[in-house]
């Protein structure tokens, strides 16, 4: 039975630490594809999803509104690697970057993914979210729709003009 | 193949790529572990008030309880009132005081908290929290600050440059200027048993202070001021009116065995003129771009002028002209830089490059625009002439892969092929 995000942010407040796991596996691939975004490096943007789960840990506290917890995530994986890209000149960025391309040839997205993603992380925010938790951490319409406490027509149409609106800049960047 | 399924799968590559690693859950969870869950037990507490309060009925309890309170508070000290000039008064009196300021952004890295000693109204200390000291003095003619790191024995002494004599642009001396009409009353509050009386200022949308005096001195305890076009918040308050630290403290002498960078910044008035892209690098402390030549560019020359946007820094503008009829200005300058744009992250993002140059709107981008492009058509009235301005005009906020802000302003519209050809080939100058 797939638990909501409020239910799922409750139970870690009232002292459930193992349920804060679950969230981390359902938001895993959506705030490393944002801070992949940002950082343009695989193994930098893994580091930075580590950081930003445990800052969410940390500020769980203050997040007023549980239901809100997605977008709220992906504005503090959107600080971190802000952060991170901030703290690391480019000097120091393009070491990294050829030290991890030497490990892993895989570890940066070919031209097309960048532009793919660079989009999604463009997408206003419940549109994002729910393309995320579809596509990237696999859910099915009925299971996005219970995460983030919406119905399920909400979600298949924000789905629907979610695929226009990358299709549409897919397409320009095509051009 | 549909669209649909096109786009589908192109998501579903995409997420492959993104991958997923079998050991994060395990390594999130470790590192959670490791913390302490005090702060947990809080929130608890915390999610009970936002349940009771989602019921209508109790937050109509609360308001009418918090209004009863308010009554009271204000019946309980209506003989005993504190008057804005009162105010005015004691401030104009106390122009050596200490207090701490914290700046809060809505976004973006947060700056340190800090002690700010005024010795005057033109010389002050700032101690801040990560061990930096600043000491500015305003009044030579070219005013000075340094900026000491204890820990790195370095120090960085800015020269100003016709800058001084001058007042130290201080809150508190604007906090002096309200006009009684347009300061509100905002009742009284109590801070650690002793009364405070609040006053609210809004000059404009930029600038909304809230100040709360003490009943026996007058003086101000707390001052908030934000500025919501900016997105941050000024908080002061632990002050102490006639400190004692000897005028030493206050002096820009560089102490010895300080590594020392001088930066010149020159406010000096000047005349707009044309400049080489040599002359840019020369002058100016950060990075300086130039613009390589584009087929659809028709006229590009650089003029060094005084900021447009009032700062009274200089700014070097290069400006286009297209084989369409557009008019554009590049900016770059001291002025620009990530401190400043505070605002930055949250606007939204344009276009980045391939080469991670990021574009951003501006939030005041249309009167950004016809400050430059007036400012251009001043110093070279033959390249852009004023009555030209167009309704379409709009200002861009350039991030370049390595931080560095310049602006892009344009009198029509531009396609966004375009503004990334243009953008891709703003170059450093070597």
């Amino acid at each position: 039975m797939v638990k909501t995000d409020v239910e799922l942010v409750n139970a870690v407040l009232d002292g459930e630490k193992c349920m804060f796991a679950e969230l981390v596996r359902r938001y895993e691939r959506p705030v490393r594809a944002v801070a992949l975004d940002i950082l343009g490096d695989y193994h930098l943007a893994n580091d930075i999803s580590q950081d930003t789960f445990v800052r969410a840990y940390e500020k769980l506290v203050s997040l007023r509104k549980p239901q809100a917890f997605g977008p709220w995530l992906m504005k503090i994986a959107h600080r971190c690697a802000l952060e991170s890209a901030g703290k690391n000149s480019r000097a120091t960025n393009l070491e990294i970057n050829k030290a991890a391309m030497a490990e892993n040839p895989n570890g940066q997205l070919d031209e097309e993914n960048q532009w793919l993603l660079a989009a999604v992380v463009k997408l206003p925010k419940a549109e994002k979210q729910v393309v995320m938790l579809h596509y990237f951490d696999r859910n099915g319409v009925r299971d996005v729709a219970k995460i983030v406490g919406r119905s399920v027509g909400t979600v298949t149409k924000q789905l629907s003009r979610a695929r226009i609106r990358l299709r549409k800049i897919l397409e320009r960047s095509e051009k | 193949m549909t669209a649909k399924d096109n786009i589908d799968e192109k998501l579903q590559n995409l997420s492959s790529s993104i991958g997923s690693d079998e050991k994060f859950v395990e390594n999130v969870m470790s590192r959670i572990e490791a913390k302490p869950t005090s702060k947990l037990s809080q929130a608890k507490t915390q999610n009970i008030w936002s349940i009771i309060m989602k019921s209508q009925i109790t937050k109509l309890a609360s308001a009418a309880i918090i209004i009863i309170a308010v009554l009271l508070i204000n019946y309980q000290f209506s003989d005993s009132n504190v008057l804005w000039a009162e105010v005015v008064e004691q401030i104009s009196n106390h122009t050596k005081y200490k207090c701490r300021q914290r700046i809060i952004r809505d976004e973006g890295p947060q700056i340190p908290s800090r002690l700010v000693y005024h010795l005057n109204l033109q010389q002050r200390r700032q101690e801040h929290e990560d061990g930096i000291i600043c000491i500015i003095d305003m009044r030579p003619e070219d005013a000075i600050s340094i900026e000491l790191h204890p820990d790195e024995k370095k120090a960085f002494l800015t020269k100003s440059i016709g800058f001084g004599p001058r007042n130290d642009p201080d809150i508190i001396d604007m906090v002096q200027k309200f006009d009684e009409k347009s300061t509100e009353r905002l009742g009284t509050k109590k801070k650690d048993g002793e009364i405070l009386y609040g006053f609210r200022h809004k000059p404009n949308e930029h600038n909304d202070f809230t100040v709360w005096v003490a009943q026996d001195t007058k003086l101000p305890v707390e001052i908030e001021l934000k500025h919501p076009t900016a997105g941050q918040t000024i908080f002061m308050d632990e002050f102490e009116y006639d400190f004692d630290l000897g005028p030493s403290a206050f002096s820009t002498e560089i102490p010895d065995g300080y590594e020392v960078e001088t930066i010149f910044t020159d406010y000096r008035e000047v005349e707009p003129r044309q400049v080489t892209v040599e002359e840019i690098d020369q002058e100016l402390n950060q990075t300086a771009y130039m613009l390589e030549q584009l087929p659809w560019i028709k006229q590009q020359i650089i003029i060094r002028t005084v900021d447009p946007l009032g700062t009274r820094l200089i700014v070097y503008m290069i400006g286009i002209k297209t084989d369409d009829g557009n008019t554009i200005i590049i900016g770059q300058g001291d002025v620009f830089n990530m401190e400043r744009m505070v605002w930055i992250p949250e606007q939204q993002i344009v276009l980045e490059t391939t080469l991670g140059i990021k574009l951003y709107t501006h939030p005041n981008g249309g009167i950004f625009a016809q400050r430059f492009l007036e400012s251009f058509a001043d110093a070279e009235p033959d390249f852009f002439d004023k009555e030209s301005l167009s309704e379409e005009r709009f200002t861009r906020m350039i991030v370049m892969s390595n931080g560095k802000v310049l602006s892009l302003s344009a009198n029509k519209k531009l396609s966004l092929e375009k503004m990334q050809e243009l953008v891709e080939s703003i170059v450093e100058v070597k």
